[in-house]
């Protein structure tokens, strides 16, 4: 019975959307369903914040280094309920312009969670090293469309790319010249043929307007990489991700898959 | 009345406002960029004419249009108003969104007199898939071996929980941010149960924090039933499965502490995220934690790619619980959406060519009956 109910109720319930959706006449399940939810999570909030208080005032209890942190929080709560409730008595809403409530909000909420998401942009930095690194044809592939997205999408990216370019072609040919003195023979033709196709593809990007055109190249390059293989694979896996919905619903709703209840 | 004028000073205008079609009607949506606003208002006008109504105002940042004439092209635009009447400042205009004739209540038009016309094909599509579904449900009933291709994030959740065991840390599970009535979730939920499974036999602690109050309710139970399958009821900690905010970077916050202060030996990420998925990943690297993530969030798969050492891939999130029950019948589930894959596949391929002789005159109308079947099958 502990099961059989709520597969019961969430095959009916289940069909009851499945069939609101094929038959729009009927109503919309979508906004039905949104009230119920609402009204269950609301009553789900309060045991969240008697999980978040409970799990604070026991470790405040215990004590140690890391009480401090609960008390920290305890404090902001309800600092921040009996402020919000005052503000809400004397303004009839907390948000209003007059309200200090919208001060504290403004300038210690808000800029306490823009740092947070400013943090993103040096967490990506310490990722994109590490996903860059040139340890496989995979992460090497990734780095070179990578790079040229980059240079793509910044503005100069075009001419940074041609320096970039020209470096980049002139330290591996330098070394390969270097390489076929160490050799004789056939092996140091064939370093020295590839030193000299690499510092060749240099020269006519001396000649202005085929550098040019070869900065105004990748600008749409890189578009092409994001409109093209970059789409392609997102919708690879939007394709699997809609089987793979429709088949863990079809196991949920007829209760073959029962691993998230008891 | 000039509506683009902007009354003194101090607030900040609502980006340009969403819409979206939806029976018949228009769902307007903005977000809110200035706190200090009272009140929005929200105005209309029909593409290519200066006449503006006003539709309605509202606190909110949603407001539905249910007054649209068919085959008409509508913009809209958000007045938002500071504490004073006077002062307010508005939005661009909305992308133009128009009611198509048939879409209009009674003018709807339904195949066999109940079913809705432009949704025929997804019908079609589900009755194909479901087919198949069953299918091979039968087969591995009927004790047909079905093999599927090993997911390596699911293989190594043993491992990571072994290594943490090893390292006498605990182990921490991350949900994503959205709610149980999101698929992620639900197979999020299994998972927690098996990795609880999975702990309790070890003996080692399992932090769960939550972002949503109804997932903390379920990972409540799936934590306790777990190790009650281990036969270990005594390991279950209530105050390791807490409630932290429904706030996205504030959960970020919450989240980072815990894997600062605690180090864990494995961590888990699984569920939908949005753009806190790199902060806390990359933090679970930095403590020295083997991550395990998996979600069906496109964007953030190549930060959880880049920063976790193994990733559940879109479908793959779905697929765990059946993959982790390793019962027959479930995994024959499994089978049908590579078929599907395969089959959907052949037809893209097949289209492609067609579509290709079809520029150069070959085959049109081979091309033409092809994309009918394709639009009415779904495709």
């Amino acid at each position: 019975m502990q099961t059989t109910l709520p597969v019961l109720l969430t095959f009916i319930m289940g069909m009851f959307m499945i069939i609101m959706f094929f038959m729009p006449q009927l109503g919309t399940a979508e906004s039905l369903a949104t009230r119920w939810t609402t009204i269950i999570w609301g009553f789900a909030m309060a045991l969240g914040i008697d999980s978040l208080l409970l799990n604070h005032f026991r470790k405040i209890r215990k004590g140690g280094t890391q009480a401090i942190h609960s008390m920290a929080l305890i404090v902001a709560f309800f600092v921040t309920l009996i402020w919000g409730l005052y503000a809400w008595w004397r303004y009839g809403n907390p948000f209003d312009a007059q309200s200090s409530f919208l001060w504290m909000f403004r300038y210690v909420y808000l800029p306490l969670d823009a740092t947070m998401f400013a943090l993103l942009a040096f967490f990506i930095a310490s990722a994109a090293y590490r996903a860059f690194r040139a340890r496989s044809m995979e992460s090497t592939l990734l780095l070179i469309a990578a790079t040229i997205v980059m240079m793509g999408r910044v503005p100069l990216g075009g001419v940074i790319f041609v320096a970039f370019f020209i470096a980049f072609m002139l330290i591996v040919g330098v070394y390969f010249l270097y390489e076929s003195t160490k050799y004789i023979g056939t092996d140091r033709w064939i370093r020295l043929i590839v030193g000299l196709f690499f510092l060749s593809t240099i020269v006519p990007l001396f000649v202005p307007s085929f550098a040019k055109a070869f900065a105004n190249f990748i600008p749409g390059l890189a578009d092409w990489i994001m409109q093209v293989p970059n789409i392609a694979g997102q919708r690879g896996i939007g394709l699997g991700l809609i089987l793979g919905s429709i088949a863990f619903s079809l196991r949920v709703l007829f209760g073959i898959e029962r691993g998230y209840l008891r | 009345m000039n509506l683009f004028l902007i009354a003194q000073v101090f607030i900040i205008p609502v980006n340009q406002p969403s819409v979206q079609l939806e029976d018949g009607r228009v769902i307007i949506h903005w977000s809110k960029v200035d706190t200090s606003v009272t009140k929005y208002e929200v105005y209309r006008k029909a593409e290519g004419s200066e006449d503006v109504v006003k539709i309605g105002e509202t606190t909110d940042t949603i407001l539905i249009d249910t007054t649209l004439k068919p085959g008409m092209a509508y913009l809209y635009m958000v007045r938002s108003f500071g504490p004073d009447d006077s002062t307010f400042v508005d939005s661009n205009w909305s992308q133009p969104v128009a009611l198509k004739q048939e879409k209009q209540g009674e003018e709807r038009e339904y195949v066999l007199g109940i079913i809705a016309k432009e949704r025929f094909p997804v019908l079609i599509f589900l009755l194909f898939f479901g087919f198949l579904f069953f299918y091979y449900y039968n087969q591995a009933r009927m004790g047909k071996e079905i093999f599927i291709r090993r997911l390596a994030g699911l293989d190594a959740i043993d491992e990571a929980v072994g290594r943490s065991t090893e390292m006498g840390k605990p182990v921490v599970f991350v949900h994503g941010l959205t709610s149980l009535d999101d698929p992620n979730t639900i197979s999020a939920v299994a998972i927690l149960k098996y990795i609880a499974k999975k702990v309790a036999m070890y003996e080692i602690d399992l932090i769960v924090p939550n972002y949503d109050p109804l997932v903390l309710l379920a990972s409540k139970e799936a934590v306790k039933e777990g190790m009650l399958e281990a036969g270990r009821p005594d390991v279950y900690k209530e105050e390791n499965i807490m409630f932290l905010t429904t706030q996205q970077f504030g959960y970020a916050a919450g989240v980072n502490g815990i894997l600062v202060r605690e180090k864990p030996g494995a961590t888990f990420f699984m569920g939908y995220f949005y753009a806190e998925s790199l902060v806390m990943a990359e933090t679970a690297y930095t403590v020295g934690s083997i991550s395990i993530a998996g979600t069906t969030a496109i964007t953030q798969l190549p930060f959880f790619i880049a920063a976790c050492d193994y990733t559940l891939i879109g479908e793959e999130m779905y697929a765990a619980s059946a993959y982790l029950s390793r019962n027959p019948v479930e995994i024959g589930t499994i089978k049908s959406e590579d078929v599907a894959k395969i089959l959907i596949i052949a037809a893209i391929i097949i289209g492609s060519i067609l579509a290709t002789l079809a520029q150069f005159g070959i085959a049109e109308d081979l091309f033409n009956l092809y994309k009918t079947l394709w639009t009415v099958t779904g495709g």
